[in-house]
């Protein structure tokens, strides 16, 4: 894949964070996992009990379906101008081994899995 | 399937983003494939997003 050239002339990221990336330029190939657990406990006070873990919880195993091959696209590209030209990006957050790429990438597969708890006192 | 693709010129002025994240791509440029997956699971007495404790100012 013929390449471009990224000019970027003003960015501004507050945080990246849990395996953020922020990359200008080419990427070859970009692979994102994540899995989270968020508890919500009703209670000043947390214990060894409240704890989970990953293995406890099939969503976490899943395997996730994906469309029946479809037809293979044979794709070329032709750039007249190869220049990308970003004025100005701002962004709070990048976070939870998420991309923000200015620039090329060929192949990207990314997973995440979030499950959340709320405990109330009953 | 063929497909042709001519790019001339890819100029962005300004973006804002709030947030990018859980295994999410912003992307600004050029891909060939991209292959997005999410599981999410909320228990059923998830409360609605009006009475969660708003954060102080």
């Amino acid at each position: 894949m013929q390449k471009r050239i990224a000019h970027v002339s003003d960015m501004f990221t507050n945080s990246v964070s849990f395996s953020g990336v922020v990359s200008i330029g080419d990427t070859f190939n970009a692979n994102l996992n994540s899995k989270g657990i968020a508890v919500q406990k009703e209670g000043d006070y947390f214990t060894k009990a409240d704890e989970e873990y990953f293995e406890d919880y099939p969503i976490f195993t899943r395997k996730a379906n994906w469309l029946k091959d479809g037809k293979t696209v044979n794709k070329s590209t032709f750039h007249h101008d190869c220049s990308i030209n970003v004025h100005h990006v701002s962004l709070i957050g990048v976070s939870s081994s998420s991309l923000m790429q200015i620039g090329s990438v060929e192949n990207i597969a990314a997973d995440a899995r979030l499950k959340h708890f709320r405990k109330l006192q009953d | 399937m063929n497909m042709e693709v001519h790019n001339w010129g890819l100029n962005v002025e300004n973006v804002n983003v709030d947030n990018v994240s859980a295994s999410s791509v912003f992307l600004i440029g050029d891909n060939d494939e991209i292959c997005l997956s999410s599981f999410f699971d909320t228990p059923p007495e998830a409360f609605t997003f009006g009475n969660i404790v708003p954060l102080a100012p």
